[in-house]
């Protein structure tokens, strides 16, 4: 027993950090998420220019004036891309933010409850998970009109089936432990077994899927822009942005290549990190 | 029983797209005429009775349903010919790019995933590790463009940007195609070969697999003749799941590479606004991958005895 006293002495999260700490990768998509949420808060502050203002050199190289050189209305490509971080991330924290929320409410009464709530609520979800759902995001957004508001709407709707059944399907292997039971004989409510008992232990998994679903916002707000229906002009956005360069490909082609270069690393750092969260948050791959 | 499931979820889906396009703020009428009337209401009253707006919007669907379940989809409004010819025409496009993005997808996906199993812990599969990682985060949007690039730019004779008829010549119609369908399968492609490793890696890791290396079998035996059996399982659960990427990569593709397909006609539909298209392509494509799913379900349970329907 006493051998073992150490090992105890470390919380879940603590093991979890500790696995965390020791996958390279994890933290290699860490340092980039970080960078880009460092970027994203501070783009008005970092953007060297503004990335409105129109100038006369037009669809210059990278140079040290324009590091990663103008577009076809001489503005500055770096500020823009700086700016676009800003929005890419509103887009997708915005979505998974109101995702997790209406999920984990959804999948809460749907697995707790039970019986024909959850039916109606599981049905509802199946229809949704029917569609290719890029295709329903791009229907949805073109017919509310594009927008930053429309685009956070309709892909947080969507996502929100996701985490309702991630939650539902932990709620309901966890309603019938025995630290459950064992609330409910003691004379627990309803209210304080769910946020006591079974909240903390579905973070978890919404956590890890959250992180993902971060990465699959991100692309496909940067798909949604790159075929007009995200952001509008003038305000840059990624893939409006390499939208824009198809028409000058052939007389700038680095229009092309540092917005799509954005996007990779965005959706390649959430994507090591949610790989690193869900191997460190996984109880049963505790590494001593 | 599993095909009986599909039927609500069908009329579900056929509920949300007929409401998507009752969302429209304001007046679908006003938005679909737009400037064209210059005053004349008679257009607008014609088109108002052709989508029985007059009626109660249960019965505008019940009409609405009725008629696509006996094959009309309505007229577009911007080419006034019925929808189902306009995605008829177009739907040879899209599924001949799906199997060649499959056929690239699994057929090189597998074997290097299997190859990655094999050689696990080494350099190589190190390699391949990473390359499926930053491949899975490129977007295949840019990929395209990237790939356009460099075909107007440095090898003029990249067969791109431009498409014949399968009908009219089979070989350049290929041509043209191959490039697209391997875009398309790049969104496939790393989740087949990070799927078959893990799948394989698992499998002989299993009991039976040092039961069969006790009794003296020789590794590759085990490996083809077993393993690889039993790791297909979740590889084809995968691809299952991952149609719905492959169909929204479809038009992006068929957007950047200028290919006439369902996917390009939805994009024009909703750049003019035309309703009756929005609907019809939704639903062709939903009905689809409805299939699509219930196929690979099917092929999932003749492999794993332990799943009936």
């Amino acid at each position: 027993m006493e051998e073992k006293k150490p090992e105890r002495s470390l919380s879940h999260l603590q093991i979890a950090w500790r696995n965390f700490r020791r996958n390279w990768t994890a933290l290699v998509g860490g340092i980039i998420v970080l960078l880009i949420l460092f970027v994203a808060v501070l783009s008005p502050a970092l953007a060297p220019q503004d990335p409105l203002k129109m100038t006369p050199k037009r669809l210059q190289p990278p140079s040290t004036a324009h590091l990663l050189g103008t577009d076809q209305f001489g503005r500055d490509q770096l500020s823009r891309l700086i700016c676009g971080t800003k929005v890419s991330m509103a887009v997708s924290f915005g979505a998974v933010g109101m995702a997790v929320l209406c999920g984990i409410l959804l999948g809460l009464i749907s697995g707790y409850y039970g019986g024909k709530m959850d039916n109606v609520i599981m049905r509802c979800l199946d229809v949704i998970f029917a569609f290719p759902l890029f295709l329903l995001a791009l229907v949805i957004v073109a017919v509310l009109g594009p927008s930053l508001k429309n685009l956070i709407l309709t892909i947080g709707f969507i996502y929100a089936a996701t985490f309702a059944r991630i939650v539902r399907g932990s709620v309901l292997s966890l309603r019938e432990k025995e630290f459950v039971e064992s609330a409910r004989s003691m004379g627990a409510r309803d209210g304080s077994i769910i946020f006591r008992f079974i909240f903390p232990n579905i973070l978890s998994p919404v956590i890890v899927q959250a992180t993902f679903n971060l990465s699959t916002a991100i692309m496909i707000e940067a798909a949604l822009s790159f075929l007009g229906l995200g952001t509008q002009p003038p305000d840059p956005a990624w893939g409006m942005m390499l939208n824009e360069s198809r028409s000058f490909m052939e007389i700038s082609p680095w229009m092309a290549i540092f917005p799509g270069t954005a996007v990779m690393l965005a959706v390649l750092g959430f994507n090591l990190l949610g790989d690193g969260l869900r191997d460190a948050l996984d109880p049963r791959l505790i590494v001593k | 029983m599993r095909l009986l499931s599909l039927l609500p979820i069908l009329l579900g889906a056929s509920i949300l797209i007929f409401s998507i396009v009752h969302m429209v703020p304001g007046d679908v009428v006003d938005i679909m005429i737009g400037d064209q009337s210059h005053g004349d209401t008679t257009a607008a009253t014609k088109l108002r009775e052709d989508l029985h707006l007059d009626k109660p919007i249960y019965q505008q669907y019940l009409l609405w349903l009725w008629n696509v379940l006996h094959g009309d989809l309505g007229m577009s409004f911007t080419t006034r010919h019925p929808v189902l010819n306009e995605i008829l025409k177009r739907l040879p496009v899209n599924i001949e790019l799906t199997i060649i993005a499959l056929i690239f997808a699994v057929g090189l996906g597998i074997p290097i995933g299997i190859y990655s199993a094999v050689e696990h812990l080494t350099w190589k599969d190190s390699i391949i590790r990473v390359f499926s990682v930053m491949a899975y985060a490129i977007p295949n949007f840019w990929l395209a463009t990237l790939i356009v690039l460099v075909g107007s730019l440095y090898i003029k004779s990249l067969p791109v940007l431009s498409y014949v008829p399968f009908s009219e010549n089979p070989l350049l119609n290929i041509k043209f195609m191959i490039i697209p369908g391997v875009v398309l399968s790049c969104t496939l492609l790393p989740i087949v070969v990070r799927m078959t490793r893990s799948s394989v890696l698992e499998n002989l890791r299993l009991d039976y697999v040092r039961t069969a290396r006790a009794k003296g079998l020789n590794g590759r035996i085990i490996l083809y003749r077993h393993v690889l059996k039993n790791s297909f399982i979740p590889v084809i659960n995968v691809i299952g799941l991952q149609m719905g990427i492959l169909i929204g990569g479809l038009v992006l593709t068929e957007e950047v590479f200028v290919l006439p397909g369902i996917g390009r006609l939805m994009l024009e539909a909703i750049q003019k606004r035309d309703f009756m298209i929005i609907t019809g392509t939704m639903l062709v494509i939903t009905v689809a991958f409805v299939l699509i799913t219930l196929l690979v379900d099917i092929v999932h349970a003749y492999l794993d005895p332990r799943i009936r329907y």
